[in-house]
């Protein structure tokens, strides 16, 4: 029996639903799970339907930060339709950051709107009662294979190992610094020295957050073949509860030291390590890649 | 009066139907019910922060408000007197990706918006959904590629772009081209270069592909002169295909962004409605593919125009024929792009060196023209103001109809009415972001 699946939506840029509709293999989609109601895919019911019915999903999976009126879907509130759905499902996914902590929606009325379990980085969503059902997939947008994944594993009747913040370990055990490209500049301290360039760590001058961001962006790739830190572009943190921070595209820094360092890694090792690597000029690490020649 | 929810717009729209004695439609209120306060937002953020945060405004084209904001920043440096330098690499590569995101929007707004609608029992469900994927995702890698991924890639900025493609990625992206090129091919049963040159609309009928289906069966519903409205085009960028420009009727003339005004969101009795009507000089336009076809005076849909005018055949072939020009485009942009050029030149100043700034930037999204109004403080964010192509199409004023609802007026029942509101594109979250 194919897992039925209901997706449902709160205050939403539908960016989810766009991310979810890039997975690699759609055919297997259709063919193992049925889609109750999905904003872009032609389903079994309309939202007005849903709306005024009951159909009992395996997993509900919420898109969009959530306010208790105002957000009107089919003939009700997004929150009590959703919060309906949840009582029937077996599992309650949140895809994406608004879903899990309120996301960029949220800073238009920090008071009033929040996500499934989190108002930001403070415990106090809107679908607390429903906490054990509840897994979590942040990120802006969610990865569509992350989501995947997910729901494949509910499919197979498991539920993936979740953190404290009941987020899939195997897909946020991962910080999106892990299997970036630029990797070794990281490491011999070598910065990027503007945009636009392949080589050069973005993590000292350009605000890239990759180093104590969760995500498994660069094990995991974006549409099958990048990231943005591979591209060039400064991971943004979207998927950490404190999304978005001030001052996105460059670095803030205490006495030329950058303020946030990797995660769990202690200054005086940061400091210590720095420093011995920049004692040290490697050649190769200050040409071009492909030599000082036009490609 | 008939309420009548629509959804798979992109969040969802009410339309409330009046109708006269005949049963034909009289009067259609168009409304959306939600806001989320972006440009409330925006206040008080470090102005290259906006580079991270519009594109939230919308999943399916939040490209194109990338590009917005990068042309509005650009033009407060230009407004400071600050002269900057962008490759031409940097510009075909903006304007590459931003061509991507308009045709995976017009490929999965023709599958999965309109055939269901238009096919009714006909249609079928796998196909349509696999042949939108297949074009979508293929556009989707070409932007990551590119910029890192799709959705929601922040990789252009003022001064140029951040990323450093070589010969790898200059391939990967065009075999993603190529892959939505042969779908186009496959189901619409016409090349992309024999689409974008096609000048006889007759051709189109005798086709045998998805688009000739659609037309058979409008013809057969007898919609294809459906959707009539006030024969008025803007496009308020230049873009890939063509000038920027308005065209009344088949009368072309200049533009100035300067015109371009917002008014309050209609009142409708007992419902929400946050869609801000706005005006060219006091009047209405219709923007998207088919303005740009007009001003661009696409010999295709100007012939079609002649036959139709403003109506949803002529509405929905100008929209997929847009789809293969920029398919063709894209490829020969890819092509040209010199990788020896510098990806970005860093501007002298930053933003926050000069004082208070005032810019503009429009740009082609995919459903039309996107406006982006920006004051700065400091290089703070002291206004933000975006003006959508859907809000442009869709929005009525209390004191008059809007495009869309005047199409609506006179169709014979509301299934009619539907065909001609999803045949504009709607995009519910753009339209009052």
């Amino acid at each position: 029996m194919a897992l039925k699946l209901l997706w449902l939506q709160g205050l939403s840029c539908n960016g989810n639903a766009h991310s979810f509709f890039n997975v690699p293999d759609m055919a297997g989609v259709l063919r193992e799970f049925a889609f109750i109601y999905h904003p872009l895919l032609p389903c079994e019911a309309t939202l007005e339907e849903v709306s005024g019915g009951d159909f009992s999903p395996d997993v509900l999976i919420v898109e969009g930060a959530l306010r208790r009126d105002g957000v009107p879907r089919g003939d009700e509130e997004a929150l009590t339709l959703i919060t309906r759905y949840a009582k029937q499902a077996k599992w309650v996914v949140c895809a994406g950051q608004c879903a899990v902590f309120g996301g960029i929606f949220r800073l238009n009325e920090p008071d009033k709107i929040a996500g499934a379990l989190y108002a930001g980085q403070e415990r106090g969503g809107f679908l607390d009662a429903f906490e054990k059902k509840i897994i979590n997939l942040p990120g802006c947008p969610v990865h569509p294979e992350w989501l995947l994944f997910t729901l494949r594993m509910l499919a197979l009747g498991t539920v993936p190992r979740l953190d404290d913040l009941r987020r899939p370990v195997e897909l946020y055990g991962y910080t999106v610094h892990e299997g970036c490209l630029r990797n070794e500049y990281f490491e011999w301290k070598v910065d990027a020295k503007d945009f636009g360039a392949k080589e050069g760590c973005l993590f000292y001058e350009q605000g890239c957050r990759g180093p104590y961001t969760r995500g498994s962006c660069n094990k995991i790739l974006w549409n099958g073949v990048n990231s943005k830190t591979r591209a060039g572009m400064p991971c943004i943190g979207c998927t950490e509860p404190d999304f978005p921070a001030e001052r996105l595209f460059e670095t803030e820094t205490l006495m030329s030291i950058p303020a946030r360092l990797p995660l769990e890694v202690p200054k005086r090792a940061y400091l210590t390590l720095t420093g011995m690597a920049k004692a040290f000029r490697i050649p190769r690490l200050t040409r071009r890649k492909f030599g000082e020649e036009e490609p | 009066m008939i309420q009548r929810l629509i959804e798979h717009v992109e969040g969802e729209a009410l339309l409330r139907l009046e109708k006269d004695a005949d049963g034909r439609i009289k009067r259609a209120d168009i409304l959306f019910p939600h806001i989320r306060g972006m440009e409330k937002i925006l206040q008080r953020r470090d102005a290259l922060d906006a580079l991270a945060f519009t594109p939230r405004v919308c999943g399916i084209c939040g490209h194109a408000h990338l590009m917005a904001t990068v042309a509005a920043l650009e033009s407060c440096y230009a407004q400071a007197g600050v002269s900057l330098e962008i490759s031409a690499k940097a510009r075909t590569l903006r304007r590459f990706t931003l061509a991507m995101e308009m045709v995976q929007n017009h490929l999965k707004w023709f599958y999965l918006t309109l055939l269901p609608v238009v096919m009714g029992p006909a249609y079928n469900r796998d196909v349509s959904v696999l042949s939108a994927h297949t074009a979508a995702s293929a556009c989707g890698r070409a932007v990551a590629v590119m910029g890192g991924q799709w959705p929601h890639t922040s990789y252009a900025l003022p001064g140029g772009v951040m990323c450093d493609p070589s010969h790898v990625e200059r391939l990967q992206a065009l075999a993603a081209v190529e892959e939505a090129g042969a779908l186009f091919q496959k189901r619409m049963g016409l090349s992309v270069d024999a689409m974008a040159e096609l000048e006889d609309p007759a051709l189109l009928w005798r086709t045998e592909g998805d688009l000739a289906l659609l037309l058979r069966r409008l013809e057969a519903l007898e919609l294809l002169e459906a959707g009539q409205s006030f024969d008025r085009f803007l496009v308020l960028a230049d873009h890939t295909a063509g000038p920027a420009g308005k065209s009344l009727k088949t009368r072309l003339a200049a533009v100035e962004t300067a015109y371009v005004e917002e008014d309050e969101p209609l009142q409708s009795a007992g419902y929400a409605n946050f869609a801000k009507p706005v005006r060219y000089r006091g009047r209405f336009y219709e923007v998207g593919p088919l303005a740009r076809a007009m001003v661009a005076k696409d010999p295709l849909v100007r012939r079609l125009h002649r036959r139709y005018r403003d109506a949803v055949s002529t509405r929905i072939i100008a929209r997929v024929k847009e789809a293969a020009v920029l398919l063709c485009r894209s490829a020969q942009m890819l092509r040209q792009i010199d990788l020896g050029d510098p990806s970005y030149i860093k501007p002298r100043y930053a933003l926050r060196e000069l004082g208070s700034l005032k810019g503009e930037g429009a740009v082609e999204a995919a459903r039309g023209s996107l406006l982006h109004r920006v004051h700065l403080r400091n290089g703070r964010i002291a206004r933000y103001c975006i003006i959508t192509p859907t809000q442009w199409n869709l929005a009525s004023a209390t004191d008059e109809p809007g495009v869309a609802a005047t199409a609506m007026v006179g169709l014979k029942d509301e299934k009619a009415a539907e065909v001609v509101f999803k045949a504009f594109d709607v995009c519910s979250v753009c339209t009052t972001q």
